[in-house]
């Protein structure tokens, strides 16, 4: 890539200091779980309430062997990326549309505030009851996440598009389509994608949250089954599998990123 | 490029000019709800194919000026005319060169060279290799690839000038383009523009606060006064041509009329200096 280089010495110090990084995320993982570990088997922590490490490592590790667990992360996998799929769309044509017109802005500001500031939980009954125990319901609250974070990124990113770049875009005779395709949407870019950081944790949270209120599958109900029967292991096996499914589509999203921001200056 | 007849500076007398402000008003409301005139009744017209420089305190009203030759603002009173034709919407005619980046970040130098062809609908290769052409000519072929960022200011500049100039435009308004560049970059971006216009003798409104600049490279250099802005004095600038914007500097010619000039301009100066501070 044609990107400028810098000078050796400052190259191999980020290096080094990459590696520090890292080598420090280990430890501390290193330092929790056997902080844990010692405290669950000295008896320090109760492991009816807190488990232990091993178990909940033993139990993820029987679980995806035993292939008892796949089908349930397809189900909350699928919820999660249909409602962060839809979430985007709707958002990203809601914020583009209301940042261009003046008038749906000032009409639906004190809806969309009324909406965003609601505890969006407590539509999960009234989800169930219009979509079923199904997995439209979990879809749909995903949604209803999801949106306000995207739409209120890609608003504020049409926003602030810099007047000089429009107008000079204009003065090369750019359609409004063209400076919707060519300007503002690549200037909120920048903002939507750092909008699907949160939103990737909110569609997950939907979809979790739903089964565990009402459902027949999905990791939600599988947390739901083993908090049912005090199982502390199967609570902290879910959550934690849970969590690294989020990572790895988190970094998924990262390497989109820096791919389709790499016009944007380092640092 | 060939010199198209009509662009030549022995148009017919009859012809009308390519940009005409005709009773032009312009007022913005203030933070505080009052109403701030910024340009009250300016009739200026510019000759198709000459080279006019606008000069006045910072300020004064040029930027709006221009802008509303471009379309981009509309008077509330007064026309502009553009080759005859009243503007009602962006100037079709007209190419902008902006004081500040307008170049699309997220664009290569070559895809920011296109854009005017590709706003047009000009098929891609067509485009890419117009675009290459003027990367060349403007000294910047082996950075096709890279994003705005990662140039120099002046590459910036050149790499707008490309993109202004691709489309064939009929009329060029450049709004202080070089004034955010070191003194060596732009006496060299200075040249460089003389000389595309030379080859091209396209029509230029170019705005500066800078007197010096505005002599060596127009043929008319027009005055606005300050607050609000009228036409002050209007000078024709009958140095030889082509120009070395160094060279010329040193002309006797060039310092009497840069005498006559500044004599107008320096009360301008002045009165926006006290209504700087007694505001
Ligand atoms: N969009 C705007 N809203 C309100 N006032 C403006 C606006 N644009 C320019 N002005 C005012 O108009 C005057 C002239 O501005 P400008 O044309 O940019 O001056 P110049 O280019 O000569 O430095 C200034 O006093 C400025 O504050
Ligand atoms: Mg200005």
């Amino acid at each position: 890539m044609a990107r400028e280089r810098p000078p050796a010495v400052v190259a191999t110090r980020k290096r080094a200091s990459r590696w520090l990084v890292l080598a420090l995320q280990v430890g501390f993982f290193v330092l929790v779980t056997g902080t844990w570990q010692a405290g669950a088997t000295t008896g320090w922590l109760d492991p009816f309430f807190f488990s232990k490490p091993s178990d909940i490592a033993g139990r993820m590790a029987e679980w995806i062997l035993s292939g008892y667990i796949w089908p349930h992360l397809i189900v909350t996998l699928t919820e999660a990326m249909a409602a962060f799929a839809i979430g985007i769309v709707t958002g990203v044509l809601a914020g583009l549309a209301l940042a261009r017109v003046e008038l749906l802005a000032a009409v639906f500001d004190p809806y969309i505030r009324i909406f965003n500031a609601l505890p969006r939980v407590i539509l999960a009954p009234i989800l169930i009851i219009w979509f079923g125990l199904g997995m439209g319901s979990k879809i749909a609250l995903g949604v209803t996440l999801v949106f306000f974070v995207v739409f209120f990124n890609t608003f504020q990113g049409v926003r602030e598009v810099d007047p000089v770049v429009l107008n000079n875009a204009r003065m090369l005779q750019a359609s409004d389509h063209q400076l919707m395709r060519h300007v503002y949407l690549p200037s909120a870019m920048a903002w939507i994608f750092s909008s699907l950081h949160t939103s990737i944790g909110f569609a997950l949270v939907g979809a979790v949250v739903g089964e565990y209120i009402g459902a027949s599958q999905g990791i939600g109900y599988v947390v739901s089954q083993a908090q049912g029967v005090f199982d502390t292991t199967g609570v902290f096996a879910g959550l934690i599998l849970t969590s690294i499914v989020v990572l790895c589509i988190d970094l998924a999203i990262e390497a989109l990123e820096r791919y389709l921001l790499r016009w944007r200056p380092q640092s | 490029m060939a010199v198209p007849a009509e662009n030549t500076p022995a148009a017919p007398a009859s012809a009308p000019p390519a940009i005409a402000f005709e009773g032009v008003t312009i007022r913005f409301a203030t933070p505080s709800g009052e109403i701030h005139t910024v340009m009250s009744e300016v009739d200026l017209a510019v000759e198709e194919g000459t080279f006019v420089a606008l000069v006045g305190p910072s300020g004064c009203g040029k930027s709006t000026l221009l802008n509303a030759a471009a379309g981009l603002l509309f008077p509330p009173a007064g026309t502009v005319r553009v080759f005859g034709e009243t503007l009602t919407g962006i100037n079709p005619h007209a190419a902008y060169l902006f004081q500040q980046d307008a170049l699309l970040p997220w664009r290569t130098v070559l895809d920011n060279v296109c854009l005017g062809l590709t706003f047009r609908k000009v098929p891609k290769a067509r485009a890419a290799a117009e675009a290459r052409r003027w990367l060349k000519r403007v000294g910047l072929a082996a950075f096709e690839d890279r994003f705005p960022h990662q140039l120099s200011g002046g590459m910036r500049k050149r790499v707008a000038i490309a993109q202004a100039w691709i489309v064939n435009p009929r009329l060029l308004l450049m709004d202080e383009p070089f004034g955010a560049l070191d003194v060596q970059t732009r006496q060299i971006m200075e040249n460089e523009l003389l000389e595309l216009w030379q080859e091209t003798r396209k029509t230029v409104l170019f705005i500066t606060h800078d007197l010096e600049e505005a002599i060596a490279l127009a043929d008319r250099v027009v005055v606005l006064s300050t607050g609000p802005a009228r036409i002050k004095g209007d000078y024709a600038i009958d140095l030889k041509r082509p120009r070395d914007v160094a060279e010329i500097r040193l002309d006797p010619a060039f310092n009497a009329l840069y005498k006559r000039i500044w004599a107008d301009l320096r009360d301008e100066v002045l009165k926006q200096e006290e209504g700087a501070h007694g505001a």
